[in-house]
């Protein structure tokens, strides 16, 4: 039996930061992962594997622009770097929790009492922890839609896609989320033809509307196909060469592979929460307060398992805040600025509020645009489909939301990211003087769209008095 | 001649015949080869090896014949072959192809039949088992059926290679054992085998394997333990590499008696 004073289960980006700012703290942490290596499924089936797949996409879609050079076949060579990358990774947060005496366990756990686990390893030994507090991040796994049966053979899911050892030709890809977009766009890099099918009209609607029109119309200029407002009826291999997708509208769609990418659910199987009624909602997401608590005090729930944003940077946020609870450590207000990162061809990010959200909020709010084909830097480098939009209150003096599309949007973002968590106004991205070129300058460009608009709208009654 | 000098003579004569490649491997039947292609290329026509099996009576007969057995339970008997493939699908069809064309008569070892035919359905269940435990695992299914069924090719070759020997049969299995795995690499060569089968020939005897393909040769690894030693005789050190928990084991238990008829079916 093993006695700790914090107990994390899942040492994915939460679990991870719970635990360090636990032991940094001076408490005595016991970290238990279910998989064989440390780091969760965003190190080694998700963040990180796709997005070293997008990386060879980029370059093979590069070096086609140059030169017309053959369709990738293999996926094997394609991914030679994840290796590399998650071993790299694997062994840094190794280093990590053994430099800050995290005792490490290989097993599932489920909950005897609010204090106290079981963990059973890959073997079948049982081993018991007692713990005055327990941290849940036990993450997500692919939603398995009823209608579909996933063989991780012809119709696979998100933790099974990379399995393949060829790139096939052909390719449907379910669902129109972020998993969904990114895989579909870079198998669409990739040379492959892809045909995204979703059931709402446009893809990743939870951004705001200027940007899914340019996630597809580079996805659709790359050779991918959407198909939005569709209801499948079954989707089945033939057992012959294809899987074939059926439609409400009786369209039938074929193609050598698909992805069912419609979600994920939390991973909370076998942890026995009933036992210590930690409340569940409807959908099976663990409940929790401002501070990541659930409804019984020394257990806290972090990361997917709670349900959107699900992001790797915002899980490692609630595992620490969670811990600093816990230590009884006073923080700040839980930044509402985070920010969202979409790693599909093209790159998409967005920080604050959408358009239609800050029109609610605050009315006849200003907006300023800066295509990429007006900064040099997107000349340069031929990033001429990008475009970054600044969301200004009606005043054109605080900035609402940022939203960018185009290659390196995830890391310009943190620019807006910092500007409206630090309320700096509009005016001061005109008075800045950026590097040139950058696609920095865009915020530059966006801002003076927005000075401009505001001067017109204060200029507008003078003018119409004059007139009159 | 004593019975240790003659092992050691044939040792000399055998790693002489392997050092020089010179020893007899089988041809991959076409049949094969295409099945091989089909299940690791995007460019192989699925026609082309319907066409390949209905042109061989002998290999067609077998297919339809298991093909009709209850393990694919047809509602009513198969007719035709393409009405098979139709129904049951290329990717089946082939495998039953596959497991029919690479028996144990690609070998003459005159006096060890029955040892060759135990050894072609060890590889038909280490097939089996490596397909569902890639399933469990989300690693490639078709390349870890393929590496199951293949990693111990060599054992035949060895075999046929000293069969004149007239070696007893415990000293002859000994024998393969010690080379099998370069006699399976000699193969893969010549079979120009998919790089991840290959691998898995070379390495599926390490403890610890490290290659590319690592997790298609731990599949492999665990199937042949279930096929020697049982799911009692999965190794605590595997089911940790694999990630095996007591109900992951409980889920192959269930898949035991399925795995023991497609067995019995394919391999006759």
């Amino acid at each position: 039996m093993i006695k700790v004073d914090f107990l994390v289960i899942g040492s994915g980006p939460a679990g991870q930061k719970a635990a360090i700012q636990g032991a940094k703290s001076g408490k005595r942490v016991c970290l238990v992962e279910s998989e064989a290596n440390v780091g969760g499924m965003c190190v080694h089936k998700g963040t990180i594997p796709s997005k070293a797949l997008r990386e060879s996409a980029l370059r093979y879609k590069n070096a086609h622009k140059l030169l017309e050079t053959v369709r990738p076949t293999e996926l094997a060579p394609l991914m030679q770097n994840v290796e590399r990358v998650i071993n790299a990774h694997d062994n840094y947060i190794s280093a990590q929790l053994s430099r800050n005496h995290i005792t490490c366990l290989h097993g599932r756990t489920s909950f005897i009492d609010r204090h106290s686990v079981n963990i059973v390893s890959p073997g079948g030994k049982v081993q018991k922890v007692i713990a005055d507090t327990i941290f849940i991040a036990t993450g997500s796994l692919p939603r398995l839609p009823e209608n579909i049966s996933i063989d991780h053979e012809h119709i696979l899911d998100s933790d099974s896609i990379l399995s393949m050892n060829y790139l096939p030709a052909s390719m449907l890809v379910l669902g129109g989320g972020v998993i969904a977009c990114e895989y579909a766009s870079v198998f669409a890099g990739l040379g492959c033809e892809v045909t995204l099918v979703d059931r709402f009209p446009n893809p990743l609607g939870f951004l705001d509307e200027d940007l899914p029109p340019r996630f597809v119309a580079e996805f659709e200029a790359s050779g991918g196909k959407f198909l939005g407002n569709q209801k499948i009826e079954s989707a089945s291999f033939d057992g012959y060469s294809e899987v074939v997708l059926n439609l409400a509208d009786g369209v039938q769609l074929t193609a050598e592979k698909m992805l069912v990418a419609q979600g994920r659910v939390s991973n909370v199987k076998g942890l026995n929460l009933a036992q210590v009624g930690v409340q569940i909602n409807d959908i099976n997401l663990v409940q929790v307060n401002d501070y990541c608590q659930t409804n019984i005090p020394n257990i806290y729930a972090i990361g997917d398992v709670i349900g959107p944003p699900s992001l790797a940077s915002s899980s490692m946020e609630q595992g620490r805040r969670a811990a600093c609870h816990a230590l009884g450590i006073k923080q700040d207000s839980l930044s509402n600025m985070i920010p969202v990162g979409i790693y599909a061809i093209p790159e998409l990010s967005a920080v604050g509020l959408t358009e239609a959200q800050a029109r609610v909020t605050h009315g006849d709010v200003v907006v300023g645009y800066a295509e990429f084909t007006e900064i040099a830097r997107g000349l340069i480098t031929g990033t001429l489909n990008g475009m970054l939009k600044m969301i200004a209150d009606p005043d054109g003096v605080e900035l609402l939301g940022v939203h960018i599309v185009g290659e390196g949007a995830s890391e310009l973002i943190h620019i807006g990211q910092m500007a409206m968590s630090e309320g700096i106004p509009v005016d001061r991205f005109v008075e800045q003087i950026f590097n040139f070129p950058t696609l920095a300058e865009a915020y530059r460009v966006a801002a003076l769209s927005i000075k401009g608009q505001v001067q017109n709208r204060r200029d507008a009654p003078k003018d119409a008095a004059a007139g009159a | 001649m004593s019975s240790l000098a003659k092992d050691d003579q044939i040792r000399l004569i055998f790693e002489d015949q392997l050092d020089r490649r010179e020893i007899t491997l089988p041809l991959l039947p076409e049949v094969a080869a295409n099945v091989i292609s089909l299940s690791t290329s995007e460019e192989v026509d699925a026609q082309q090896l319907a066409n390949l099996i209905q042109g061989d009576m002998a290999l067609a007969g077998h297919v339809m014949r298991v093909a009709n057995s209850p393990i694919y339970r047809p509602v009513t008997p198969f007719v035709s072959l393409q009405q098979a493939i139709t129904r049951l699908g290329i990717v089946t069809i082939g495998e039953i192809a596959l497991a029919t064309s690479l028996n144990s008569d690609l070998f003459e070892a005159p006096g060890y039949k029955n040892l060759l035919r135990h050894l072609w359905r060890q590889a038909l269940f280490c097939a089996a088992w490596s397909r569902q435990i890639a399933k469990m695992r989300r690693t490639n299914v078709e390349t870890s059926f393929l590496a199951g069924m293949l990693c111990d090719m060599g054992k035949p070759i060895v075999i046929q290679a000293v069969a004149d020997f007239a070696m007893d049969e415990p000293s002859l299995i000994d024998f393969a054992e010690g080379y099998y795995v370069r006699a399976g690499a000699l193969l893969a060569a010549l079979w120009q085998l998919p790089p991840a089968v290959s691998e898995v020939i070379i390495h599926h005897q390490h403890d610890e394997p490290d290659n590319v393909h690592r997790e298609i040769t731990l599949n492999v690894q665990a199937a042949r333990q279930i096929c020697t030693q049982g799911l009692e005789g999965l190794s605590e050190d595997l089911l940790l590499r694999l990630n095996f928990y007591p109900e992951d084991v409980e889920s192959l238990r269930q898949a035991t008696d399925s795995i023991q008829d497609w067995v019995e079916t394919i391999g006759g």
